[in-house]
């Protein structure tokens, strides 16, 4: 193990909450002469949290909104103080809440370069050395002697981006920063952050975008009413999908798909109705159902009208992206059009799904007149797990990437 | 394992308010820069630019001039313009200590949330803004003296500690509100009201010979009134009661004093109340 660069030792913050929180003179005047006595509550914002850093080391912090993670990172930049606990560094550290937080949009671009620059407490030598470096990085040359008022917010976002890669630390504190602007910034941001994990430096991130999450840190940390619940691998994630979406994919033990009440959907079934629906032919393993054999989503529906209807099921990914849409209308299958009963069935393929969780949305389409007949979100959660390491939860063998097919390999030599 | 050695470490409890000063003192280039933001923001796109800082002055003095020379008919060794205006250069720059170092902090909550640096540095920056405005009023100030023929005594030497008297007697009162207004909002409102008030409470417009005897207690209570007693007393002669400056000046500094430990306590809960 490298050695400690940041250790965290039983942390602790609480904000005082009033019933009515007095905030102003009126208020406290008045509390003085009442002879009620104040009602006070506290709000853990972190209890006990403790955790250590380690060199090279790229560590996520997860968690709903108000878990704690801002608390946490607005302590450990010195920001907020703890009520209690201790927190050491092994090294400078740098923390970046926001990009463009110190800009002023009335200033130019160079005056708000060494503006920012102070705020981050650089050397006047050391930004006047990086001054160049810092705006063909944004690449706004032509304008940086413009109020940023006048900038676009992309041009805004890469200069406030530029002068935080001038930042020179060994650990890096990044709240959620990554998540702005285009694409091409995002992968900008996205490859600032890689480079510093290749040049052995020491991170600690806290963001929503798991997919992120996975791919950069090689340890989790997963936060719930201001503790540290777990400490992991990417396994964490599944984990944080069962306290973030509860309703979905909170399953019980030797529980492995939830399948929703579609009668209480929004949706009248007018013209289609679902009679029946559900998993079968499926197998289990310990850790969910088994990725390595095919099995089924099943409808029954009745058409009481002549329509000519698609069904469609879209896979979801626990955090919300679209893996893949199927379809009933193919080649070769029966069209659904005329009245009376229907049994469709979609067969999932094996080796096609990885160990996570997954959600499938149902829609069916009137397809003349392109309009919805019927659609249910997440009406089936499914949690998939692999035969051969379905408790294995090293990361490295199953849970890179959102499917898993068996792609042949040759190996010559 | 060898014990490394540790960069930093943030613990709960207060910090020394002389290892907080030493911390300022590392972040003077930010006071600077906040300093110089200020003043291009304030004055950007305008053709009078920091010239506007005397509008305000000239103002008041336009429509006092009118009051005590036709109104009132004052008797004053000087001309009355004079007169008033070293009051008014003073009292403007302690207004707007009180009135800029106590909205600072609301003002900048953004960068507050998001940065740690010292915040002491935010009315420190104010300060600096308002040296450089009353160094705009000293340079008319210095204009009407040479136009009226009064001439400049050589106690203009004391200038720089009067102006370092100026800016105490502000901040002790700016840093109070500054911490203060954090948690009591009202005071944001109640500021200008104290400083419309306080004008009357203070001879810029009028001279203490004015002020019924059994009132002129007060001054041995009041810094600001002392510090424009001392620009009368260097710029026109006036006479001035050195009591009453050391003792209102030792108010002020236990004031500000006080302020600073007040400030250094709550700086750490600032970002929890914003």
């Amino acid at each position: 193990m490298n050695e400690v660069m940041l250790e965290v030792k039983n942390l602790s913050k609480s904000f005082r909450m009033r019933e009515k929180r007095v905030d102003s003179l009126k208020g406290s005047i008045a509390q003085i002469f009442s002879s009620k006595k104040e009602v006070m509550e506290d709000f853990h914002a972190l209890t006990n949290v403790s955790f250590n850093l380690h060199e090279g080391e790229a560590l996520g912090i997860i968690g709903k909104n108000g878990a704690g993670k801002s608390t946490l990172l607005r302590i450990l930049s010195g920001i907020s103080q703890p009520d209690e606990g201790e927190i050491n560094f092994y090294g400078k550290a740098v923390s970046i809440l926001d990009i463009g937080a110190g800009f002023h949009p009335e200033l130019t671009g160079r005056e708000n370069i060494y503006l920012s620059a102070s705020l981050y407490k650089f050397s006047r030598k050391t930004i006047e050395e990086r001054f160049n470096e810092i705006v063909a990085f944004s690449g706004i040359e032509k304008f940086i002697d413009e109020p940023v008022k006048n900038y676009s917010s992309g041009m805004y976002l890469r200069l406030a981006f530029s002068i935080i890669t001038c930042l020179d630390a060994d650990i890096y504190l990044i709240d959620e920063v990554v998540n702005v602007g285009d694409a091409n910034f995002q992968m900008k941001c996205k490859n600032k952050i890689e480079e510093l994990i290749a040049a052995g430096k020491t991170l600690l991130i806290a963001s929503h975008n798991m997919n992120e999450i996975s791919v950069l840190c090689n340890r989790i940390i997963l936060m719930e009413y201001g503790k540290v619940i777990e400490t992991g691998g990417a396994d964490i994630i599944q984990k944080y999908m069962t306290i973030a979406l509860p309703q979905y994919f909170n399953f019980t033990e030797g529980e492995f798909f939830h399948i929703k009440n579609l009668s209480e959907s929004p949706f009248e079934q007018k013209e289609l109705s679902i009679v029946a629906y559900g998993l079968k032919d499926y197998h289990t393993n310990s850790g969910g159902v088994s990725v390595n054999h095919p099995f089924v989503i099943f409808l029954d529906i009745e058409l009481t009208e002549v329509i000519h209807t698609e069904i469609r099921l879209k896979f979801y990914d626990a955090t919300g992206a679209l893996i893949f849409t199927c379809s009933s209308r193919q080649k070769g299958t029966m069209n659904i059009e005329t009245t009376g009963k229907y049994h469709v069935e979609f067969q999932i393929p094996a080796n096609l799904l990885n160990s996570r969780f997954y959600s499938v949305e149902l829609r069916a389409v009137n397809m003349d007149k392109q309009t919805l007949l019927f659609k249910a979100d997440k009406f089936i959660a499914i949690k998939m797990a692999d035969d051969y390491n379905a408790t294995d939860t090293n990361r490295e063998l199953i849970l890179q990437g959102l499917v898993k097919p068996i792609v042949p390999v040759a190996i010559t030599k | 394992m060898v014990e490394r050695q540790i960069y930093k470490t943030i613990r709960g409890g207060h910090q020394s308010l002389w290892s907080y000063l030493k911390d300022v003192y590392d972040s003077r280039g930010l006071i600077l820069s906040f300093a110089i933001r200020d003043l291009k923001i304030q004055y950007a796109q305008t053709y009078l630019g920091i010239f506007w800082s005397l509008v305000q002055p000239l103002t008041g003095l336009i429509i006092f001039n009118f009051f005590f020379q036709r109104v009132i008919h004052l008797s004053l060794s000087v001309p009355y313009a004079v007169f008033a205006f070293t009051g008014i250069m003073g009292w403007f720059y302690f207004t707007a200590l009180v009135g800029q170092a106590g909205t600072v902090l609301m003002a900048n909550q953004q960068l507050i949330k998001k940065i740690n640096f010292p915040r002491l540095v935010l009315p420190l920056s104010k300060a600096l803004v308002g040296l450089v405005e009353f160094s705009i009023s000293l340079m008319l100030l210095l204009g009407m003296l040479l136009f009226f023929r009064i001439g400049i005594s050589s106690k203009i030497i004391f200038l720089p500690l009067v102006v370092i008297a100026n800016v105490v007697t502000g901040l002790s009162i700016g840093i109070w509100l500054s911490a203060l207004t954090i948690r009591f909002r009202d005071l944001h409102h109640l500021i200008p009201y104290l400083i419309g008030f306080g004008i009357w409470l203070t001879p810029v417009f009028y001279p203490t010979t004015m002020v019924p005897d059994n009132f002129k207690w007060i001054y041995y209570l009041h810094p600001v009134a002392n510090v424009i007693a001392l620009y009368r007393w260097m710029f026109i002669g006036l006479p001035i009661d050195f009591m009453q400056v050391a003792c209102s000046f030792t108010m002020a500094a236990v004031m500000f004093i006080g302020g600073l430990f007040f400030f250094v306590r709550n700086e750490k809960f600032v970002a929890d109340y914003l």
